[in-house]
């Protein structure tokens, strides 16, 4: 049996607001096999992006386990956290996170630059991957000239810029009407499908949520799966 | 930064402004500085020696005279190291621009002295050709300032005529005329002065001949003494030596406080240099400050799909290298022309060197200093934003809207 993507282990996650103390994740457990798209689904404060943020290593638990893809993310060092997130992870933000003076092309080949691609390559496969969410043709164009519908699909090439084992989406609807929105996990669900990605969504979206092969539901720090 | 254009010129603005005051005040500063050293040294031990109520020491303008065997004696006195000998003349040419300059004979290797309507105003740097040597003695050869040679159309190597009996005609008469003077000229000086650029030095003995003086007749006489304490002996010997018939003048009082006051002109200006250098080095800091915080979620972002602490400290020095390379060029175009009002301020004021030194404008030197402070600038003001960048845990980063 192939090793799962995601597996979490009694993971806590404390802040620190004043003289109080959050529990963010009380202990929370989360095994998501590798090749599926997950979706994790739970009302605001109910701890959503806070995993989103340990399975993306731009986090550490209070207590407890995250493993990604065979990886301990407990065991390694800042380094080894940064390459993890260069190499193992691809992120989708709400708001799309794209560089505002930067092309869509050059958003693309941003992670590559960072992962030490030659910049032909790098080119070439940024236009690969905007070719393949559609927007072969708006290469040049900056986010601020492109729809929203159109940013979120700069951000999914982004996201697989290099390659990555996981794809973390934070809401990445959120921003979106409707038919957009479906559009956008309809993009990401064959795109993880054709390359053999595992996909873990946050959304507080049911109808969205019910398009993925798993489905889990957060709530007050604790993680169960749903129906 | 760039994001927001307004932003962004008003910061180079302030920043090339900073630049711009840093190079010339810390211009202003070392040109009179050295000045007031020079002057310093001078007046410490040089001794002037003129003919009596002859204050420019121009030759002819009084019954006085300075004898062949003043110096003799003025050799034979103790504490004296050198003796240089000049011969001054004034001349017009009313159909040259300018018309007034001066022939000055000087012995082949003695320091050249320009002249001023006052008194000396400081020694000049030649621009191409040749000093004196010994072997000058004699022959018709001649150093000449710019204006000199720009009014006559010549240059280095070419032949010239200073018309003794004509250049005379005019409403300007001089007593003791120049005679034909013909001479090639072998070293070409400039110090951007009207007057003294007007100037022309030859031979000692050819300068004689122009003006119809005798051998070992002169006007004057530099007495240099070995050191500052001796001064005043040597004064009171020279003077008991060569009689009423001399004006000997220590400067070191006059010359004390000229330098005194460009000393001063050197503090105050090195202090507005470095109160516009804390001024520019605040600008990048608060700007940077500022741009950090306000990019604090991209810099999450940035973390989030792979960025090394290294490549956001990277990118945020960069931003702020960019910044103050886009101010050093400011900046130095400020200093040029900054240089040029004070340089032509100080011409009023100081010597002629300095006015030069703080007046070339924009050379290489310059660029190079504004750069630098530039560099320093952007450097030390990006230090805060770097660190606070690097530090950002990026889920905190992520965390700002």
């Amino acid at each position: 049996m192939a090793q799962p993507a995601v597996v979490l282990e009694q993971v806590v996650k404390q802040y620190r607001m004043g003289p109080h103390v959050v529990e963010a994740l009380r202990a929370a457990d989360l095994t998501i096999p590798a090749g599926v798209m997950a979706a994790i689904i739970g009302p605001s404060g109910s701890g959503k992006t806070t995993l989103l943020n340990l399975l993306g290593a731009l986090d550490q638990p209070t207590a407890g386990r995250v493993v990604i893809a065979g990886t301990d993310l407990g065991a390694l060092t800042e380094t080894e956290l940064t390459a993890h997130r260069r190499r193992t992870v691809g992120f989708v933000f709400q708001d799309y996170g794209l560089i505002p003076n930067l092309t869509a092309l050059e958003n693309v080949m941003l992670p590559m630059e960072f992962a030490e691609v030659p910049v032909g390559e790098a080119r070439r496969r940024a236009r690969e991957r905007l070719e393949a969410v559609g927007l072969g043709h708006r290469t040049g164009h900056r986010p601020s000239r492109l729809s929203g519908g159109e940013q979120q699909r700069v951000a999914i090439a982004r996201a697989l810029a290099n390659d990555p084992a996981i794809v973390l989406a934070d809401e990445p609807t959120g921003n979106l009407d409707t038919q957009t929105g479906r559009e956008i996990v309809e993009l990401l669900r064959r795109l993880v499908r054709e390359r053999s990605k595992t996909a873990v969504v946050v959304t507080h979206d049911a109808e969205i949520a019910n398009t993925a092969d798993l489905r889990f539901h957060i709530q007050d720090g604790k993680i169960g799966q749903a129906r | 930064m760039y994001r927001n254009h307004t932003r962004a010129l008003l910061v180079v603005g302030v920043l090339g402004l900073s630049v711009g005051l840093f190079v010339t005040m810390s211009r202003t500063g070392a040109a009179t500085s050295s000045e007031a050293r020079e002057l310093k040294a001078r007046a410490a031990t040089q001794v002037e020696v003129n003919e009596a109520g002859n204050t420019s020491g121009y030759a002819g303008q009084v019954t006085a005279k300075l004898l062949p065997a003043d110096v003799r004696h003025l050799r034979a006195l103790r504490h004296v190291v050198k003796v240089e000998r000049y011969v001054k003349r004034q001349f017009v040419d009313n159909r040259r621009t300018p018309p007034t300059g001066v022939l000055i004979g000087v012995d082949p290797g003695a320091t050249l002295r320009l002249q001023s309507m006052g008194g000396f105003v400081g020694s000049p740097r030649l621009l191409a050709g040749r000093g004196f040597t010994p072997a000058d003695a004699g022959k018709p050869v001649a150093i000449v300032g710019a204006a000199f040679a720009r009014s006559r159309g010549v240059g280095l190597g070419d032949e010239f005529v200073l018309p003794g009996a004509e250049v005379q005609r005019g409403k300007w008469i001089f007593p003791h005329p120049i005679q034909d003077l013909r001479a090639r000229v072998v070293g070409l000086f400039e110090v951007r002065v009207v007057y003294p650029d007007n100037q022309v030095f030859v031979p000692l003995d050819v300068a004689q001949r122009a003006m119809g003086l005798g051998p070992e007749r002169v006007s004057q006489y530099i007495v240099t003494v070995d050191s500052g304490e001796n001064v005043p002996t040597v004064a009171r010997a020279i003077k008991a030596a060569l009689g009423p018939d001399v004006d000997v003048i220590s400067q070191d009082q006059a010359a004390l406080q000229a330098a005194g006051a460009l000393e001063t002109v050197s503090r105050t200006s090195r202090v507005g240099g470095l109160v516009a250098a804390i001024v520019g080095a605040l600008v990048v800091l608060f700007t940077m400050a500022l741009v950090t915080r306000e990019r604090t979620r991209e810099i999450g972002i940035l973390k989030a799909i792979g960025a090394s602490n290294r490549n956001v400290a990277y990118l945020f020095t960069a931003e702020a290298l960019a910044l103050a390379a886009f101010a050093a060029l400011l900046g130095s175009l400020l200093y040029a022309v900054a240089g040029r009002v004070l340089g032509a301020i100080f011409l009023g004021v100081v010597g002629a060197e300095v006015a030069r030194g703080v007046r070339d404008g924009l050379d290489l030197g310059a660029l190079a200093q504004g750069l630098v402070v530039a560099v320093g600038f952007g450097l030390l003001g990006s230090l805060y934003a770097v660190t606070r960048a690097v530090r950002l845990k990026p889920s905190d980063a992520m965390r700002e809207r």
